[in-house]
């Protein structure tokens, strides 16, 4: 957790979270968008196919050419969304199927029983349809034709798309984008991080030592080369020092002279003050011990006094 | 040492982008499609259409295409709609001089009879076909013909050649629209019992017409383990048909191939499975059966410059498939 305290770890954090958060949405925006498509395209190429063959199958059969319609369908089924297929006349005998084995079979014993019973009014209405199931998985398409120039020789085309593997490649395709720019996406977190490394965190470290080194040792502190923020920084503290050193060299200076001024004064005048005072006590001491001892005794005493107080001034010069 | 080891840490990160943002560029190869097979509608092609049938062959890997004529199954394997066939071996000669990148993977069976001259009453010999319209199918039959004429000394020049549709040709030999027909099975044994004579089948062949399953180059190097297990399900069905007995699946074969369950056996009959130990041993005499094919396709004008020798057989997937 110490790794995220960091303004390094946490911009590069955000960056990435953010990121991700993007992906997540482009890549919901970009699966709708495909599927939608998809769904589109597959629509659009059923309807085409299912029109084509009608319209092909009309024409082979009323010439009889029932070889060439059963090739025809077999194109039909090279397309890898179609599941199966088949041609069917009203009485609902196969003429044509994308398995010869349903040949001259009922349909409704073919697995395309349940989506011919559904749709089985198009060959009444004659207009075709096109309709996905509900699970939005299987598309079927119906044309009817006329097998002969009468109108009641009705059939139709059947055929049924199976879009779950193109469904689920555009799937696939949608997550191997999302994952492509969520590496891109790393890669440049990483580069941030990097970045960041080499030009704040690593200087600001630097920076943090020399404020420590200012701290401990009189002399003026380093500055950070370049002519980023954080050197402009470095530049300003080491002024800011140069003149507080300066400063506190002149407020030393001053004090001393003081101090010598009043030690000199102390030397030069009191010292000798009290040393004459000191010596004259002493002679009172000695004309006063001739005539009255006890006032001798209190001259001495006094003289004694001023001696201690002329060591202790000399001791303050 | 250290001062290493202090540059590898702090590079780490910036390699490690530079290694995403490679992968994050490298192409994308995930398009998963489904083995498209056109087995062709022969019952050479069977073993594969009742493993479709029976799910051996799952419809989430395979998509086993029906295809009625020989002429469209070699089309689209050569507009790249399908990756698995199986044809003859002179329709693969043909495929190989137009240059398509192919393997063969696996010999399925030789016919030993199952394709033959038929004729109406009034001509007996093949001598009788000079000058006679003779049909035949675009894609089929071609080798077998050059064979009977060359064996009664004619070449093709020597007959009109008429091309036509098997379906067709009861018709068109019954209305005398043509004196003579090359088929295969199973239109060989509907026209047979319609009263037609043979005058030459292919079990007077020197190099038999052996059915190959033929797969796209892509097709072996994307996959490979698709093709192993159709080899598996093709080698396991062929078993079952050609036991001699009833099979899963026989109904099927007798609607797609529209015979009966009597005349389906005679049709079987009439082709020579090659056991899965026999496919090695014939795959390595291919091109020597090939070679002599050839020669005879060049002298006839089928094809115009040899194909090369090199690398259209593979044996590595029937190898592993059997093994």
């Amino acid at each position: 957790m110490k790794l995220f305290n960091s303004i390094q770890s946490r911009i590069t954090l955000s960056v990435w979270l953010f990121g991700l958060l993007m992906i997540q949405f482009n890549n919901w925006r970009n699966q709708h968008w495909l599927l939608e498509r998809q769904y589109a395209r597959m629509s659009q190429e059923a309807a085409d196919t299912g029109s084509r063959l009608a319209g092909l199958l009309q024409h082979l059969t009323r010439r009889q050419q029932e070889r060439a319609a059963e090739l025809e369908m077999a194109y039909v089924s090279l397309s890898p969304d179609v599941d199966m297929g088949l041609v069917c006349n009203k009485e609902g005998v196969v003429t044509c199927a994308t398995r010869m084995q349903w040949f001259h079979m009922n349909v409704l014993q073919t697995p395309l029983a349940e989506e011919w019973r559904r749709h089985a009014e198009v060959l009444t209405t004659m207009k075709p349809t096109v309709e996905w199931d509900t699970a939005k998985r299987k598309l079927i398409v119906m044309f009817p034709f006329l097998e002969t120039y009468e109108n009641t020789s009705r059939a139709a085309v059947l055929i049924r798309y199976d879009a779950t593997m193109a469904l689920e490649q555009v799937s696939k395709d949608a997550w191997f984008e999302s994952l492509r720019q969520a590496a891109v996406l790393l890669a440049s977190c990483l580069l941030l991080w990097f970045a960041l490394d080499e030009l704040v965190t690593r200087r600001v470290h630097r920076l943090a030592q020399i404020l420590r080194e200012a701290a401990s040792t009189p002399s003026v502190p380093g500055v950070l080369q370049g002519t980023d923020e954080l050197s402009m920084i470095s530049q300003e503290f080491a002024g800011a020092m140069a003149k507080l050193r300066a400063a506190e060299n002149m407020v030393l200076e001053a004090a001393e002279m003081e101090r010598r001024k009043i030690g000199r004064d102390l030397h030069d005048d009191l010292c000798q003050r009290l040393s004459a005072t000191k010596m004259k006590s002493e002679v009172m001491q000695g004309m006063f011990h001739a005539s009255d001892g006890r006032i001798a005794s209190l001259a001495g005493q006094v003289a004694e006094e001023l001696a201690e107080s002329t060591v202790i001034a000399r001791g303050m010069a | 040492m250290n001062y290493l080891k202090v540059l590898l840490q702090r590079l780490l990160a910036p390699f490690c982008a530079v290694l995403l943002i490679v992968a994050a560029f490298f192409p994308y190869q995930n398009k998963k499609h489904l083995l498209r097979v056109v087995p062709g509608m022969w019952p050479a092609g069977e073993a594969l259409l009742v493993a479709r049938d029976l799910e051996a062959l799952p419809p989430k890997r395979f998509q086993v295409i029906e295809i009625p004529w020989a002429s469209a199954v070699v089309r689209a394997f050569g507009s790249g709609a399908a990756d698995v066939v199986v044809v003859t071996l002179d329709n693969l000669i043909g495929m190989r001089e137009a240059g398509q990148k192919l393997k063969v993977l696996m010999a399925l069976s030789q016919s030993a009879g199952a394709d033959a001259i038929l004729t109406r009453y009034g001509i007996q010999r093949m001598e009788d076909l000079k000058g006679k319209r003779v049909a035949l199918e675009r894609g089929t039959g071609t080798y077998l013909l050059i064979n009977a004429l060359e064996s009664a000394g004619l070449t093709q020049a020597d007959t009109e050649l008429v091309p036509m549709f098997q379906s067709e040709m009861d018709q068109a030999l019954q209305n005398a629209q043509v004196d003579a027909v090359v088929v295969t099975e199973p239109w060989l044994t509907k026209l047979s019992k319609s009263g037609m004579h043979i005058i030459y089948e292919s079990s007077q062949l020197k190099v038999p017409i052996t059915y190959v399953l033929v797969a796209s180059e892509r097709a072996c190097a994307e996959s490979r383990e698709e093709l192993v297990s159709l080899l598996k399900a093709q080698a396991n069905m062929a078993e079952k048909i050609w036991a001699g007995k009833p099979f899963p699946g026989m109904e099927a074969v007798s609607q797609r191939e529209r015979v009966d369950a009597k005349d389906l056996a005679a049709c079987l009959s009439r082709l020579r499975p090659l056991q899965k130990t026999e496919n090695a041993e014939v795959l390595k005499n291919l091109p020597q059966m090939s070679q002599q094919m050839e020669g005879q396709l060049l002298r006839n004008g089928v094809i115009h410059t040899s194909p090369g020798t090199d690398g259209w057989i593979n044996l590595s997937f029937s190898e592993e498939a059997f093994r």
